[in-house]
């Protein structure tokens, strides 16, 4: 068993806490890279060495992976030294400590003129090009006069009439009873159709003409957003199962499904899938 | 007037117009660009523009894509070839370029720190150095302003110095003269 063995038991802490190290060495070199802090406060040869020796006892993709991330950033602290060296080298290295006390001692403006003294600006012209003048010529000889644009508008008529609300319902300006009734039907309806079988969103919502199963499709989502359905998915049929609830229910853990529905999309559900069928 | 000698001329104007008319978002042309237009002398052209520059108290700079001692014929290609002053401009051309006078002082604060630093340094090491001169607000708001203007580059919270800064600030005189100014106020 290989519990019962204490030198498989050792070897694997051994390669956890070893594992540890190296994730240590990656967050350290990281930390002085991304602070620009003195790359040699890092001890390479020592890191070097805790690397070979992870390599040695390391078979997996996930520790040579880890390695190899390990080793590059050791490298970038490579790299980054070299440039500190040669920057301190150099006869115009300037202390920061300096740097930031004559900083903190002089005022804005003398520090502006400081640096108009070390600053040569750049000269350069902008102008529209040939291309972009030609596009613009264009628009402008083809641009028809304000006089024409402004008269294609017929002259508003202005009158009142009076209608019916069976007129308004007709023209679907008006809902027949409020909204919460016909909520309220259309839940008791669902309920029936799920006792029955299960219902389908897309066989539920397709009726006979596109403005009807739009009404369906905005009701359902009322309904699931208030917790009165939920929905599952079936990857079967490539479609969502709607599950009435008996009362409803108030869920923190609810997520929101988007359902693309346009005119095409209606016509290929709807009408050509029934046809098919 | 000679043939080949009109030729060197119109190559002169060519690369006048190259330099200064900004063609991208940047100002500045590409070593190949000038390459393409003006043949695979183009530095000698270069070199002969700089010297009729040097009567308007100009000069063409050129700034090389990473950390080149020697450059080489590809280093020129990658580079970007620029018009800048000769000399040093005044304080009054500072101001007309649409900075404010604290401004400009928190700029040459930013850029001689962080070339003291090596050249990168992490953005909150910078508004502390900011911040004891400036509100919190203005610190965050000037540096992403001098992020946009070029004169600083970030890389996360890494900043270092900007393209713009390489053009135009001679960094070595910054901090000299820095070092050597009087420090009351």
């Amino acid at each position: 068993m290989l519990e019962a063995d204490p030198r498989r038991r050792w070897f694997k802490l051994g390669k956890k806490s070893d594992k540890r190290r190296i994730e240590r060495i990656v967050k350290a070199c990281k930390y002085v890279i991304k602070r620009g802090s003195d790359p040699f406060e890092v001890d390479v040869p020592r890191y070097l060495k805790v690397l070979r020796s992870y390599i040695e006892s390391s078979l997996s993709p996930e520790d040579l992976a880890l390695d190899l991330n390990a080793l590059e950033n050791v490298s970038r602290i490579v790299e980054l030294q070299g440039d500190w060296i040669k920057s301190r080298s150099s006869t115009l290295y300037f202390d920061p400590m300096l740097i930031e006390w004559k900083i903190k001692s002089m005022s804005l403006k003398n520090l502006a003129k400081v640096f108009a003294s070390a600053w040569r600006p750049i000269v350069s012209i902008s102008l529209i090009s040939n291309k972009g003048f030609e596009t613009a010529a264009n628009y402008w000889v083809n641009l028809p006069p304000l006089k024409g644009r402004w008269g294609r508008l017929p002259e508003a008529s202005v009158g009142t009439e009076l209608t019916s609300i069976e007129d308004l319902i007709r023209e679907k300006l008006a809902l027949k009873g409020s909204f919460s009734e016909m909520l309220e039907k259309f839940w008791e309806t669902l309920k029936k159709k799920y006792v029955e079988g299960g219902v389908y969103y897309w066989n539920f919502i397709c009726s006979e003409d596109f403005e009807s199963s739009l009404l369906k499709a905005y009701m359902l989502s009322f309904l699931s957003t208030y917790g009165y359905i939920h929905l599952e998915f079936d990857p079967s049929s490539r479609d969502y199962i709607i599950i009435p609830n008996e009362r409803r229910i108030e869920s923190e853990n609810s997520y929101s499904i988007t359902v693309s529905f346009s005119f095409d999309e209606w016509v290929r559900r709807c009408k050509c899938e029934s046809k098919e069928n | 007037m000679s043939r080949k000698r009109i030729d060197y001329l119109s190559k002169l104007r060519r690369a006048v117009q190259l330099l200064l008319i900004q063609r991208h978002r940047r100002p500045g042309v590409k070593g190949w660009e000038l390459k393409r237009a003006l043949g695979r002398r183009y530095l000698n052209i270069i070199k002969l523009v700089d010297e009729e520059l040097a009567r308007f108290g100009l000069t063409v700079k050129t700034i090389f894509t990473g950390d080149v001692s020697s450059p080489t014929a590809e280093d020129y290609d990658k580079a970007i070839f620029l018009v800048t002053f000769r000399e040093p401009a005044k304080i009054s051309d500072v101001l007309t370029a649409g900075l404010r006078i604290d401004d400009v002082g928190a700029l040459a604060a930013s850029l001689a720190y962080i070339n003291s630093k090596g050249g990168s340094i992490n953005r909150r090491e910078l508004e502390s150095i900011l911040i004891e001169k400036l509100p919190r607000w203005r610190v965050d708001s000037l540096i992403d302003r001098f992020i946009r203007l070029g004169y600083l580059e970030s890389e996360g919270e890494l900043l270092r110095i900007g393209w713009r800064a390489k053009a135009e600030i001679d960094l070595s005189l910054l901090s000299l003269n820095l070092l050597s100014s009087s420090h009351e106020g």
